[in-house]
């Protein structure tokens, strides 16, 4: 709460968060189909022109309340990661704030699938809330971790306190978690099983024209906000040798971001009905014994 | 309740755990993405639970009969056909069921892969430079122990089960779960990838899915209802994929066409 917030960090979160989000989305296209960097863009503008589809009888309001949340909450999200040592808003309890407002995305799904009153999009929300069950308690523990190892719950002290050693060193259990906690929570690759094409697409089935596009967009600035917050978590935020600090975040964010991409190349999709088991089984415990282990160093 | 927007609601019935659940009936088909086309499934739903099947075949007979029995077909009725153009076949035939099984797996990358194979094995692309491309989709796919916890234990047919409904062709031999019938059929690609320049006559009628003159995929939708009661939704999709019936193999009579 010292300095006042730089006018140009508030013009350039929105820029900045597009231009990630469009990479990502870049990134994708030339993984999957070859697509040059111009894919999403031509995607893009075809959705913007699209006439929308209607269901039958769907409730317009939810829907659109579902579908605007998920990029909204995205932005939201972004305020409060710092780029080298700035974020737009200096928030003492940052990392909540960014836990908070990604918990948004279980509204936006149930929402948009509810909405649109049609049976898969409804299953798919079924999928995303099984999901949020089993991804939501690992994740805050990798969370509550990162916030342990340096005592605070600022993404800028968390940051501040791997002078010495990243975190993602001696928390890689925390680390691998958040990684797979941020696939679950943007529904992507492996953990996209809520818009998976054995239902047509799931919860975004019906979805047609600009709340297609607000949608995916949503999901890709998602991704891009879930990769950001993991370099001051458990990356040393911008330390680095040579360049300034907000470049050494960018390069971070992309590397992670990249990674999360190509993940979904990598995997089929991970059915809820088996994962749950593993998810409390193996995840929960393991991440309360990475706490643990934090929790008896930082008081040693 | 009412009748919000004129529509009915869901009535409620109770569900395998006992507790009540509204019922929707929902079918799967004629055409989806990675779907037999022209096959519906009339699904009783709880939930995204699997409650009762009924199946049932789009109108619209085939002119021609199925194009991966061809081969056989042709050898049949008497012409001459190699053995290497019947094997090219059935990899063709077997990759575009892995593709489609990868695809309703979620996973499109592999996928992709298996079709571009089978594409290029259709349009008679060498063996030896198909056949490390094949082991490769085989390891990828077949090792994968994401994809095997995914597939394993949905849609079990076991011995008893396959005799019952006379199954024959990959889906008999290759008893078990999904899993099983995937590996399987990335065995046969395996094995077919390496006859691809095969110049003796074929022997018999032993094609993709089976004796060609059985219409084995009849029998693979008669267990259908039986495989999927109480399946998740997803699961009884990656069910239908693992067999993946040859619709061309059911001449649909006009009176099994429900409602049409």
């Amino acid at each position: 709460m010292s300095d006042p917030t730089p006018v140009w960090a508030v013009v350039a979160l929105p820029l900045v968060l597009a231009a990630l989000t469009y990479s990502a989305a870049a990134l994708d296209t030339a993984f999957r189909t070859g697509g040059g960097p111009a894919a999403p863009l031509r995607e893009g503008v075809r959705l913007i022109a699209q006439q929308r589809r209607r269901t039958l009888a769907p409730d317009v309001l939810l829907m659109r309340i579902g579908v605007i949340s998920l990029p909204t909450a995205a932005l939201l999200a972004a305020t409060v990661i710092p780029l080298g040592d700035t974020s737009v808003w200096d928030l003492p309890v940052s990392v909540v704030w960014f836990n908070a407002m990604e918990v948004v995305a279980w509204g936006s799904l149930w929402l948009a699938g509810w909405g649109v009153n049609s049976a898969f999009p409804l299953v798919g929300g079924y999928r995303f809330l099984a999901q949020g069950l089993a991804y939501e308690l690992p994740h805050m523990f990798a969370l509550i971790t990162a916030g342990l190892g340096a005592g605070s719950l600022d993404f800028g002290e968390v940051a501040a306190a791997q002078d010495d050693l990243w975190f993602v060193v001696w928390m890689p259990v925390a680390f691998a978690v958040y990684l797979l906690s941020a696939l679950g929570m943007t529904f992507w690759g492996p953990l996209g099983h809520p818009v998976a094409d054995d239902l047509a697409g799931g919860v975004a089935a019906e979805l047609s024209g600009p709340d297609r596009l607000l949608f995916f967009a949503g999901r890709f600035a998602l991704l891009t906000v879930a990769a950001a917050a993991a370099v001051p978590l458990f990356l040393g935020g911008g330390a680095g040798p040579w360049l300034p600090e907000w470049a050494w975040s960018l390069i971070k964010t992309c590397a992670v971001l990249a990674l999360l991409v190509w993940v979904r190349q990598r995997f089929p999709v991970i059915r809820m009905d088996r994962f749950m088991t593993a998810a409390w089984m193996v995840l929960i415990p393991a991440t309360l014994l990475q706490t643990l282990v934090v929790g008896i160093v930082v008081v040693n | 309740m009412g009748a919000p927007m004129g529509l009915a609601m869901a009535e409620r019935a109770a569900d395998r755990d006992g507790l009540k659940l509204d019922v929707l009936h929902v079918p799967l088909g004629p055409a989806l993405p990675d779907w037999p086309a022209g096959l519906v499934l009339h699904l009783t739903l709880q939930g995204d639970v699997v409650q009762a099947v009924e199946v049932a075949v789009m109108g619209g007979q085939a002119d021609e009969p199925s194009f991966w029995d061809e081969p056989w077909l042709r050898s049949a009725a008497g012409e001459q056909v190699t053995t290497g153009n019947a094997e090219r076949r059935r990899a063709a035939s077997h990759l575009d069921s892995v593709g489609r099984l990868l695809a309703v797996a979620g996973w499109e990358s592999a996928a992709d892969q298996a079709r571009e194979l089978r594409d290029e094995i259709v349009a008679g692309a060498p063996g030896s430079e198909v056949a490390p491309r094949v082991a490769k989709l085989a390891r990828r796919t077949g090792k994968s122990r994401t994809l095997r916890w995914m597939l394993s234990d949905v849609g079990v047919v076991d011995r008893e089960m396959a005799d019952r409904h006379g199954l024959a062709g990959p889906s008999a031999h290759h008893l078990g779960d999904a899993f099983a019938r995937l590996t399987g059929w990335l065995d046969e690609i395996s094995q077919a990838a390496e006859q691809l320049h095969d110049s003796a006559p074929i022997q018999g009628t032993d094609g993709p899915r089976g004796p060609v003159e059985s219409r084995s995929s009849a029998r693979v939708l008669a267990m259908l209802p039986e495989l999927l009661d109480g399946a998740e939704l997803a699961a009884a999709r990656l069910t239908v994929a693992s067999l993946d019936p040859d619709l061309d193999h059911v001449a649909a009579p006009k009176a099994e066409v429900p409602g049409e």
